[in-house]
């Protein structure tokens, strides 16, 4: 996993799940423009669990939400397998997100008026073979909070609905972008189990986004970003667990 | 420099929070345009006409009481003179004659009233349009009413031929007028003016008298009462003079058909001013109330910061007031632009009928200054309430976050009655239960422009129903005859001779005072022949009512004048012929909606005005295919008044209905449809407004722009569903007050609201809703889904 070009497969015969080639992304116009992304190669490999690093502004969210789908690049080319986002309609990226991607915020984003797992439901109404709403919540240590409102539940406790919500429909990719920003370290911990739990059991993608390095000693590949560039990769011979760190 | 630079900066945030906004200000402002709208022209176009009509009353010498009677000698003149209270009294001859007009086949109507020795002092003196009053040497000069000449293509100069106590006789156009009388013109008996059928014309006196026989005679006499007399007293003593020279009974301006045509249309006016501006000022009240809630429920952050700068409570207050008067002005311009267009586009319509020398729109100041008043006294109420709440607001509590917003389930949810929903079924269920006034409000407001709508339609509905009644159960004949004198029953064989007759039926009409207790009524009764086939009443369920031998049948709304139920016994004063006094019991009570009618066996009417068995009219039924030949006859039949054809008569009243209405419904229309676009455009911009980061959440975990537009008009449509039965209520209540309103003792209107009216209705309420839901859901193609990730709700 670096910057440059890579084979398709890696030594453990993992496919690339993502393409990144010659990305930029320009916020604004003339004077103001903004350059978010100068030019980011990268291949991310599936199955592995990758964590962006990089101080505010870095681009590191900009990226998160252009491999999402939320945003479009102003130059350069995605592939998601082989299929190009970068071609792809406003409608048939709506698709792609519903299809593979699961997303988790800082602010957790749970519909207030929905229970934990109506909230759940939310996602597994729109595919075809996901995970039960009950069985997604356990999962995540919540079996006992299902019909609780987010209002009745403490941030961890919301940040772990948002992970059951992210991963009920199977996704293929799980772009989390900030997930413990908003966490104390003991609950930060809990959410970072089960996020690892999932890339372990599940098989997923997980890019996490982080200012927080001691999370890097989870990841496979920690990816330092800088000035809307990649600065640097790099891999971890042994991946820590989640319940070692602390911060 | 920018001239918004000179602002306070709170008056420049204000400017672009309401551009920010401008959607819903719009909204707002339109609604309470159209309130302003409405009292400015239908207390303009009040005010126009009422002012416009005393000026002429005053300056034309308008008499207070009217009488009409056989025949008396001038000498009595003097005597009415007498009377206590009398300030002035003209006598004339009013005789109504039958006209022939050239290249006309059916005879025309006319009533030949003889002119006044001066004209500059004379009661109800005539305003000469142009010409001048005939010369008295030349025994065939006329002055005819504008409103007949102007159908007719009248012109100085003109001629035409009138038949008059039994002689032809060929008229000449000298002038054209008008008369502070004859304001509406109307023809005995008929429903709606008729210009080109029935016409006023004035000749000299000794002329007409020469013609009509009435040399040192009058039949007709105006009296103009003192300021402070009783015109009540003044009525009673010429009553009692006149009984013995044929008099029917005087009157009152109250029974002057043209003053109480206006009268009845003044009434409409008020009913309009004081019904519809309520519900549109409510509505936008509460509009203001969410709209304001809203801002200060986003703008949180910022007040607080105000007032940790130092801005008091007031100063917060009176900067989201301001918010409300603003959108109250921009309502106020609108409303009084689009009123002065109404009031004149009506008074333009008004000029059709009622024949003013001049009539032009104007609206006093006060107008201006009531509706303003009104408009922002409203809209700051609305906003005062929302206000409140950021009074309230320490600063502290203001600057951090709101509280998460705490949802549970609702009691219908738990009750199960919905059943098991998809989660953005729950999402729309628990917003609505979550924020019940806001949402009842929605419900309220879409159901008032529903009602609205309802008792608008229901008009057309109404005219039907009395349309039907009058025309094809109550007069189904096709032509009315009616005699100059009393005629024995003999003239049936007359009558039946005539060409195309193929049933005729005589009849009585007698003018009589109905007296129960301490209420009385002048009305007519109307003598029937048993089992009539071309005259038919109906009770109040809609079943065909026999005439009986002897009783009257009165109508609902005499019944409830005179305070009479079936079996009281009323008296009876005949005011015409031998006005005899008798008792006659109140058969059955019926459902007719013109006039106040009584009826009776002709022979049972005959009897109680002991004349014999005579008759003053015939209904006939005809062979259309001979009916040129029919009116070629009756033009030379002597002893014959009028004539009027039924046919005509429905197609006037259905033209004069389609248009007045017509324009109404439309006026009404819109407004309703103002009110549903504001109420509901409201609704989903609030509820865009606060769930724009739930929504963007959900694009961003896959749902498709018109998957979470569903979600959004979701709510606003359950609303709009749900306040369907309420409006429908609110539609029948208003109808039912509308028709009371709008009834008066010259037309009732029945209550005949079809099904297919709230139908219609809800079809047009519910596409305004879907159209400003449209708009607002347009908007989620503009969500912005990362922004909203990376800020908290």
């Amino acid at each position: 996993m670096d910057g440059s070009s890579n084979p398709d497969t890696t030594e453990e015969g993992r496919h690339v799940a993502f393409r990144v080639r010659g990305l930029t992304k320009v916020y604004g116009t003339g004077a103001a423009a903004v350059h978010a992304l100068r030019g980011v190669d990268l291949d991310l490999h599936e199955g592995e669990l990758i964590v962006l690093l990089g101080p505010s502004g870095s681009g590191k969210s900009t990226l998160l939400n252009i491999l999402g789908a939320l945003d479009r690049p102003t130059s350069g080319t995605i592939h998601f397998r082989d299929r190009e986002l970068t071609a792809a309609s406003e409608r048939e990226l709506t698709v792609f997100r519903r299809r593979h991607v699961g997303f988790i915020f800082q602010f957790y984003n749970l519909i207030p008026s929905l229970t934990a797992r109506e909230n759940v439901a939310l996602v597994t109404e729109l595919v075809d073979k996901p995970m039960p709403p009950d069985e997604a919540l356990r999962l995540v240590g919540l079996g006992d909070r299902l019909n609780h409102f987010p209002a009745q539940l403490s941030g961890g406790e919301q940040q772990r609905v948002a992970v059951a919500r992210a991963v009920a429909k199977r996704p293929e990719v799980l772009l989390c972008d900030e997930p413990t920003g908003a966490l104390d370290s003991a609950t930060g911990v809990r959410v970072l189990e089960a996020l690892a739990d999932i890339n372990q059991t599940l098989g997923t993608t997980t890019v996490v986004i982080t200012h927080n390095a001691s999370i890097a000693g989870m990841a496979d590949h920690v990816i330092h970003f800088g000035n809307g560039r990649v600065v640097s990769v790099e891999t971890n011979a042994t991946k820590r667990k989640a319940s070692e760190l602390s911060w | 420099m920018n001239p918004l630079n000179a602002l306070h900066p709170l008056d420049l945030k204000l400017a672009r929070d309401m551009w920010r906004r401008r959607g819903q200000v719009l909204a707002i402002a339109l609604v309470i345009g159209s309130a302003v709208a409405t009292l400015v022209m239908a207390l303009g176009a009040l005010c126009s006409l009422y002012d416009t009509r005393e000026a002429y009353y005053e300056r034309n010498r308008f008499a207070n009481v009217f009488v009409s009677l056989k025949r008396a000698p001038d000498s009595v003149a003097a005597r009415l003179h007498d009377i206590p209270g009398v300030a002035q009294v003209d006598t004339r001859i009013a005789r109504y004659v039958t006209i022939d007009m050239e290249g006309v086949t059916e005879p025309l109507r006319g009533l030949a009233l003889s002119l006044a020795e001066h004209n500059e002092t004379a009661l109800n003196a005539l305003v000469l349009k142009t010409g001048r009053f005939p010369n008295p040497e030349r025994s065939n000069e006329v002055v005819v009413h504008e409103a007949f000449a102007n159908a007719n293509h009248l012109v100085l100069g003109s001629t035409f031929s009138a038949v008059m106590n039994g002689r032809k006789q060929r008229l000449v156009v000298t002038g054209i007028a008008l008369s502070p009388e004859h304001i509406y013109v109307i023809g005995p008996g008929d429903l709606v003016p008729d210009d080109r059928r029935y016409g006023v014309f004035w000749m000299d006196r000794k002329v007409l008298a020469g013609i009509m026989g009435y040399q040192g005679a009058f039949n007709d006499a105006s009296l103009r009462v003192l300021r402070g007399a009783s015109v009540d007293d003044v009525i009673a003593r010429v009553d009692t003079l006149l009984a013995r020279y044929g008099a029917t009974g005087a009157y009152g301006r109250d029974q002057q058909i043209s003053h109480s045509f206006l009268e009845s249309e003044f009434g409409q006016l008020t009913s309009m001013a004081s019904v519809i501006p309520p519900i549109f000022l409510v509505v936008s009240a509460f509009l203001l109330y969410t709209v304001i809630s809203r801002q200060i429920e986003t703008q949180r952050e910022e007040i607080g910061l105000l007032k940790a700068f130092g801005y008091s409570n007031a100063d917060v207050g009176w900067h989201f007031i301001k918010f409300a008067l603003a959108v109250a002005v921009i309502g106020l311009i609108v409303g009084w632009l689009a009123g002065a267009w109404f009031g004149y586009q009506i008074t333009l319509l008004y000029k059709d009928y009622f024949r003013f020398p001049t009539l032009a729109f104007s609206i006093a100041p006060d107008i201006f200054v009531m509706s303003a008043g009104l408009a922002l006294a409203v809209s700051s109420s609305g906003a005062l309430i929302a206000v409140q709440r950021a009074v309230k607001l320490t600063p502290a509590v203001a600057m951090a976050p709101p509280q998460p917003a705490s949802y549970r389930a609702s009691l219908l949810e738990r009750s199960g009655l919905l059943g098991k929903l998809t989660a953005t079924g729950y999402m729309i269920v628990r917003h609505i239960t979550r924020f019940p006034v806001r949402s009842s409000m929605t419900v309220i407001g879409v159901a008032l422009s529903l009602g609205l709508l309802i008792s608008t339609l229901q008009f057309f509905d109404s005219v039907t129903v009395m349309i039907d009644s009058f025309f094809f159960r109550a007069q189904r004949q096709d032509v009315t005859l009616r005699f100059s004198e009393l005629r024995a029953d003999s003239v049936r064989a007359e009558v039946v001779r005539l060409p195309g007759v193929v049933r005729s039926e005589l009849r009585r009409v007698v003018s009589v005072k109905l007296t129960h207790g301490p209420r009385n009524r002048r009305v007519v009764i109307f003598g029937l022949e048993p089992g009539s086939q071309l005259s038919q009443q109906v009770d109040a369920d809609g079943h065909a009512v026999t005439l009986p031998p002897s009783g009257l049948l009165i109508t609902k709304r005499l019944a409830g004048h005179l305070n009479a139920h079936v079996g009281d016994m009323l008296d009876v004063n005949v005011l015409e012929g031998r006005r005899a006094q008798t008792r006659v019991r109140v058969a059955r009570i019926i459902d007719e909606y013109v006039g106040l009618l009584a009826y009776m066996n002709r022979d049972a009417l005959n009897r109680i005005s002991g004349d014999g068995a005579v008759a003053d009219g015939a209904l006939l039924q005809i062979d259309p295919t001979k009916e040129d030949a029919l009116f070629t006859r009756v033009k030379t039949m002597p002893g014959l008044f009028t004539i009027s054809l039924q046919s005509r008569a429905y197609r006037m009243f259905r033209a004069l209905l389609d248009q007045n209405m017509m324009t109404m419904v439309w006026f009404y229309v819109g407004f309703a449809a103002v009110i549903a676009l504001g109420v509901s455009y409201n609704a989903t911009r609030i509820t865009l407004s606060e769930r724009a980061h739930e929504l963007a959440t959900l694009r961003v975990l896959g749902y498709q722009k018109q998957e979470v537009a569903r979600i959004l008009v979701g709510e606003v449509a359950l609303l709009a569903l749900l306040s369907v039965p309420f409006g429908c209520a609110v539609g029948y209540g208003l109808s039912r007050l509308m028709i009371a309103l709008f009834s008066t003792d010259l037309y009732q209107l029945p209550f005949g609201l079809a099904a297919s009216t709230y139908g219609k209705s809800t079809i047009v309420i519910l596409a305004s809703v879907a159209i400003s839901c449209a708009i607002v859901a347009w908007r989620i193609q503009n969500l912005d889904l990362v922004r909203v990730l990376k800020t908290r709700d």
